[in-house]
């Protein structure tokens, strides 16, 4: 067999020719990868083959009721359009089972219902466009409803960007331009640093253009509460509870279970009429809230950012709280 | 909505052509036509493959539908209409046996008597193919032992050649080298009957 390995040609028909069954994985053979031009003629030499090896099987003729039923099945009513049986459809399970009468069947059934779905789908789509619109706008933003006068600068001074630029010391060119385009940046500046800017910070009225807790120096709770925030919600698990007769009953899947029901809870506030999660502060546990027995504060995500780019274009980091950190989640609503 | 079996007709490429050209166009009879001409070898090899009569029926029928369905997509001047339809038939059949799985498939074929042709004087009831088959069988017998084994194995069993080499025992780069030589001596014996069919 030296010859037969020396022709590259064969050699490469060797790669190919296990397009007879199925193809083997790459690592199994060392021939070379076949050209278009050696795979033709090797595709060609399978087709031959492929054709001539039916010819050494005896003809059998097939019971003389299957040609009736297959003719029947597969034209169906001499009415029936031709053009329904050609539309390809969800390809039927092929186990030793199935009856290929029984798909050409489901294949005509499934051709005469099939102009109305379209119809359907159209009308779905109009109503869930209009209910849409309608939930559209109910929505509000806080600078629909809050008091201050920089409130249409709230959510601006939410985005990463922005959080990230006040966790910087900015440059004095970036400073005076801030200054001059966004009044509520003033404050960010190097008081709002972490450390000693956030301890300036604290106790200085701050402008009505930058909302609290968007930086470093968070409000706490209790103290200088958003004052256009009329609802505030705090999230607890409850760990554990009691039986009657006192013993302890552990719960389970309680973080599972507490972020479902703040994630219902949240989509049920945005339906009526929300405009924004402020901020998420921290420390709850420290709050003058009092936290029930065998609870903790919850921590799980909440909506609390808009999306944005950091100014050096990396992805801003995920939104998910620290441990120990975000516990609760403060909603600005409409007023009653 | 369609004629009675037809009695034997001259096997011409030419007609099985108009035949397809007729599916396309919607002809029921044309259909018809093509099971007159070819079910008992579409059968053939379906029951070659998967064994019982209940399955290699349905996967004749399923062969016959696939054929209706996509007649327009069938290419003359790759094979001619009977490779077209046996092709089709072969891989209908083979997607069966595969649901059975593979360790199933090589069982089998270690299990089963090695397939050999046909090589019976008995008369064809199907004159149109009678002396091509002779021709074939003649051919595939003139082959050695080991490479029509393996070409019955890949075409009949659906088997790899890495099954085939895992099954006869021997390496995979012998099974490929006989596989080929194997084809290629077929081809040159049979050279008039490619012409005809491809």
């Amino acid at each position: 067999l030296r010859h037969l390995h020396e022709d590259p040609e064969e050699l490469a028909a060797l790669a190919v020719l296990d397009g007879f069954g199925r193809l083997d994985s790459p690592d199994e053979t060392s021939v070379p990868e076949p050209g278009d031009e050696v795979e033709e003629v090797l595709r060609r030499l399978y087709t031959e083959t492929t054709a001539l090896l039916p010819y050494a099987l005896a003809p059998v003729p097939p019971p003389a009721a299957l040609r009736g039923r297959l003719l029947t099945a597969i034209l169906g009513d001499a009415t029936q359009a031709v053009e329904d049986l050609v539309p390809p459809l969800p390809t039927p399970a092929r186990g030793a089972g199935g009856s290929p009468l029984r798909f050409a069947a489901e294949r005509r059934a499934h051709a005469a219902r099939r102009p109305r779905w379209p119809a359907l789908l159209a009308a779905a789509a109009a109503v869930i466009g209009v209910a849409g619109l309608g939930l559209w706008a109910r929505r509000r933003s806080v600078r629909d409803f809050s008091r201050g006068p920089g409130a249409a600068r709230a959510d601006r001074a939410r985005h990463p960007h922005r959080l990230d630029r006040a966790l910087r010391r900015p440059s004095p060119a970036v400073a005076l331009r801030r200054g001059v385009d966004d009044p509520g940046d003033q404050a960010a500046d190097p008081s709002r640093r972490r450390g000693g800017g956030a301890r300036e910070l604290r106790g200085r009225p701050l402008p009505r253009g930058l909302a609290r807790g968007a930086g470093a120096a968070r409000h706490r709770l209790g103290e200088a509460a958003p004052e256009t925030a009329p609802w505030l919600v705090v999230v607890f698990e409850e760990l554990h509870g009691r039986h009657p007769d006192g013993g302890k009953r552990k719960n389970y899947y309680v973080k599972e279970s507490v972020g479902i029901a703040c994630g219902l809870f949240i989509a049920a506030l945005h339906d009526m009429g929300l405009a924004t999660l402020t901020h998420t502060p921290r420390r709850c546990a420290s709050s003058p809230h009092p936290r029930p027995p065998g609870e903790r504060e919850a921590v799980h995500p909440l909506p609390r950012r808009l999306p944005g780019r950091r100014r050096d274009g990396a992805r801003p980091r995920a939104q998910g709280p620290r441990r120990g950190g975000d516990s609760t989640a403060v909603a600005r609503l409409p007023g009653p | 909505m369609s004629s009675p079996p037809r009695s034997a007709a001259p096997l011409r490429a030419s007609d099985d052509l108009a035949i397809v050209r007729r599916m396309v166009d919607g002809d029921a009879d044309a259909l018809a036509e093509l099971y007159d001409r070819f079910a008992p070898l579409v059968l053939a090899v379906t029951r070659r493959i998967l064994g019982g009569a209940g399955e290699a029926e349905e996967a004749l029928q399923e062969a016959f539908l696939q054929a209706w369905n996509q007649a327009d997509r069938y290419a003359p001047g790759r094979s001619s209409v009977s490779t077209w339809l046996l092709l089709i038939a072969r891989t209908r059949s083979l997607d069966r046996l595969r649901s059975r799985g593979s360790r199933d498939r090589v069982a089998q074929a270690a299990a089963a008597e090695p397939p050999s042709v046909d090589t019976s004087s008995r008369v064809d009831d199907h004159v149109l193919h009678r002396e091509r088959s002779q021709r074939v069988r003649q051919a595939l017998a003139e082959l050695p032992e080991e490479q029509r084994r393996v070409l019955e194995l890949a075409f009949y069993e659906g088997l790899s050649q890495s099954e085939i080499a895992l099954h006869t025992g021997a390496p995979l780069g012998t099974v490929k080298t006989r596989a080929l030589l194997g084809m290629k001596k077929l081809r040159e014996a049979l050279r008039n009957e490619v012409r005809e069919l491809i």
